[in-house]
């Protein structure tokens, strides 16, 4: 009986011990933590978690913004010491070192065979490692096309966009407008001529180096070297000083990006889809529309890099990252994300056609994927891919400056030598030179 | 042992003044949690610095190599190095005297009891204690391109041609040290202020009834009197601008009025070096020619200031 009394005691206080964190267990929320960079996207992540935390109780979605630079060191610290956020939301490129390193989660094989029945192949190819894993979901794409002002346009008496660079720039000179002074009052082209680091050498590769067939990189074997450092990679450099010095289409002293645009300064300038949120917001009254960026002599095509999305290795919470993730591209989501940010998402087959009513200059966005002839690209998955392009974006910002430049074939080519030298120095610094 | 003496050795209870075991075992229980301090947060960090600079370690690349000189061999063909060696140069050689100058000249204004003398401190002072960051976005606008920015407004409106503060490589580094000097200045003012008030009346009263003039008060009282106040500034004006970093960030970043790789200084060369690229091992080798040319500015200061007041 003695015995009996003990045995019950125990097992009374053994009960009692485990059912609180029972019950604690049971009732812990999950909590997904998400790292944001644009403000956006934010505002959109932190609606769609909205919506998720109403379907799932038990989950808790906490998204958090930092200027972009302000995350992109805060990945870099946090992600290797296995502090970052479960949800990382930044260029592919940025997060591709950070798989090679093994930091980030490949994606499980049904979210892997979600995302290649949900998402362009051409997409899907640029999140794939050498190793066949998809390393960031390929969240949304900002592809770049020519915005250009309606008005201005019939001002000058233009009927039609440019089709080829040739003609952009005969259509920027007409548009171009000075003061009594010679000041630009109005610029017919804004070649994005300044700031952002990579920003700036990613327009010009979308404005010139596509259309003459230039190459940041090109594959030779396994390995990589500078594809610029010909007489195409001259001629581009050639356009962007010859509209600075010689047309004075554009000017360093001028404001520019779409702060210009919205203020009815600049006729055409190459942007992504999340301008036309801003304009709504910013500019309702300037009549716009959006084309395709012209074609050249090299070629047609624009930049679509990827927004990726990725889970970090060290999440406690991998399989509901990765579910939130998925709905975060449902196609409800994918509709408001494209509608509301302006932001457009990789997703095939959405439905968008109630959104082109009250946004048509979207629709340009969404076709360019699909017109035939017209090429996306993306970056390169290698490790210093940020690095090749911020250099040589510093080169070249110090390049369009120089009027020295201007009718000096000799100039322009020690530029675009010493460029691509540094570009294949970098690479060669990662092993990944091609002799 | 006379008295005075016997006072200097506190609790010195042994023959002449030679401490016991236990007092100088308390002596170092206290300084030893300083010096292990100072050793962890400054000297262990400057050597980790030295090793890491002989590395090509980079955060995206498993393998490290020994590269012992080979990263200090690369700064001087490395143009990004060259320009922002240059540019820091001319932030130390331009802000350091205007900071000092300034300083001192309206120091020396407010120290004559003028009319709302506390209005003015206060002004000087206030650039100081905003944050560098919604200030140098304020600049940012002051410089914006064409009329938009206030300062090419009130050019256009008053008949000279307007100034490309940013586009222009010759004047980018000077606007942006103009911040550096606007943002420090009142620090100085204050200092040199307080070294003034500090000076005993009867001196200046003294060399006034001898018959000199103001200037001369100034000259032969004041500055000899306010040197070890003047050393100090000297050297924190030069530590200050070595290590300029936000100023500069801030005004290449944006798509209006950056100038990107014109306007870096060493700091911002380790920044992209170090957190963009990742190339600690060689942003660590900037690192550690920062702290040599510094301390060498640093150290010449003090033996030349010293020197005189010797």
């Amino acid at each position: 009986m003695r015995w009996m009394i003990i045995r019950i005691a125990v097992l009374v206080l053994a009960m009692g011990l485990l059912l609180p964190t029972a019950t604690w267990v049971g009732a812990a929320p999950v909590e997904i933590n998400i790292w944001s960079a644009f403000p956006e996207l934010h505002d959109q992540v932190q609606w769609i978690a909205a919506k998720y935390m109403e379907k799932n109780p038990n989950i808790k979605i906490k998204a958090t913004l930092f200027p972009q630079r302000a995350l992109e060191e805060k990945v870099a610290v946090a992600l290797p010491a296995g502090q970052a956020a479960d949800l990382i939301e930044l260029d592919k490129m940025a997060l591709y070192p950070y798989y090679a390193a093994g930091h980030l989660q490949p994606l499980p094989k049904n979210v892997v065979d979600w995302v290649k029945k949900n998402f362009p192949d051409y997409s899907v190819a640029s999140v794939t490692s050498d190793k066949g894993e998809i390393f960031t979901f390929p969240w949304l794409n900002s592809l770049k096309a020519m915005f250009y002002n309606k008005d201005h346009f019939k001002e000058a008496g233009l009927t039609k966009t440019p089709e080829t660079i040739d003609e952009m720039m005969e259509m920027a000179k007409k548009l171009t407008k000075r003061d009594e002074k010679g000041n630009l009052t109005r610029a017919g082209f804004d070649l994005r001529l300044s700031g952002g680091g990579f920003g700036t050498s990613q327009k010009y590769w979308t404005q010139v180096m596509i259309p003459y067939g230039a190459k940041v990189l090109e594959k030779v074997g396994a390995k990589w070297r500078a594809g610029y450092d010909n007489e195409v990679g001259r001629k581009a450099l050639q356009y962007y000083i010859d509209s600075v010095h010689k047309y004075k289409v554009d000017s360093l002293d001028f404001k520019s990006d779409a702060e210009a645009f919205g203020l009815g300064i600049t006729s055409m300038f190459q942007r992504e889809a999340w301008v036309v949120g801003y304009m709504a917001k910013n500019a309702p009254k300037i009549n716009y529309g959006v084309f395709l960026m012209p074609k050249g002599p090299g070629g047609w095509g624009t930049v679509g890099n990827t927004m990726g999305l990725s889970v970090a290795k060290a999440s406690k919470y991998k399989k509901e990252a990765f579910d939130f993730a998925m709905f975060m591209m449902n196609d409800e989501m994918s509709r408001a994300t494209f509608g509301d940010s302006g932001w457009q998402p990789f997703r095939k087959g959405v439905d968008y056609s109630q959104l082109y009513k009250t946004r048509p200059q979207l629709k340009t966005f969404i076709e360019a994927a699909q017109t035939k002839g017209h090429t996306v690209y993306d970056y390169e998955n290698i490790t210093p891919i940020f690095e090749i392009h911020s250099r040589m974006a510093d080169r070249l910002m110090a390049a369009f400056k120089r009027a020295d430049l201007l009718d000096n074939p000799t100039g322009i080519a020690k530029v675009i030598k010493e460029t691509a030298e540094e570009t294949n120095r970098i690479l060669e610094d990662h092993g990944l030179l091609a002799k | 042992m006379d008295g005075v003496a016997a006072q200097r050795n506190w609790g010195a209870t042994g023959a002449g003044t030679r401490l016991t075991q236990s007092q100088i075992g308390f002596l170092w229980s206290i300084v030893m949690p300083v010096i292990a301090l100072f050793i962890i947060i400054r000297v262990i960090p400057i050597l980790v610095v030295l090793l890491m600079s002989s590395t090509n370690f980079n955060m995206n690349r498993p393998l490290v190599r020994l590269l012992p000189y080979q990263n200090f061999f690369r700064l001087f063909g490395d143009p990004n190095f060259v320009t922002a060696f240059v540019n820091s140069t001319e932030f130390v050689l331009v802000a350091v005297p205007l900071e000092i100058l300034l300083g001192l000249a309206f120091a020396i204004y407010l120290n004559r009891r003028i009319r709302f003398e506390s209005l003015y401190e206060t002004l000087y002072f206030l650039p100081y204690i905003v944050p560098m960051v919604p200030s140098a976005i304020i600049w940012k606008w002051i410089y914006a391109p064409g009329t938009y920015g206030l300062a090419n407004y009130l050019l256009d409106q008053m008949g000279f041609p307007r100034v490309g503060w940013m586009s222009t490589p010759q004047i980018s580094l000077l606007a942006v040290i103009g911040i550096h000097v606007w943002k420090q200045l009142g620090f100085f003012v204050i200092v040199f202020l307080v070294g003034l008030k500090n000076i005993p009346t009867s001196v200046r009263e003294a060399a006034v009834v001898d018959g000199a003039t103001p200037w001369q008060v100034t000259r032969q009282v004041d500055l000899p009197l306010l040197k070890p106040v003047i050393l100090f500034g000297v050297v924190m004006a030069t530590i200050w601008a070595w290590s300029a970093f936000t100023e500069v960030y801030i005004m290449s970043q944006g798509t209006d009025i950056s100038t990107g790789a014109e306007i870096q200084v060493m700091v911002t060369r380790i920044y992209a070096e170090g957190f963009l690229y990742f190339n600690m091992g060689y942003a660590s080798a900037i690192s550690f020619v920062l702290f040599i040319v510094s301390l060498l500015f640093v150290a010449l200061q003090f033996r030349l200031l010293r020197a005189e007041q010797v």
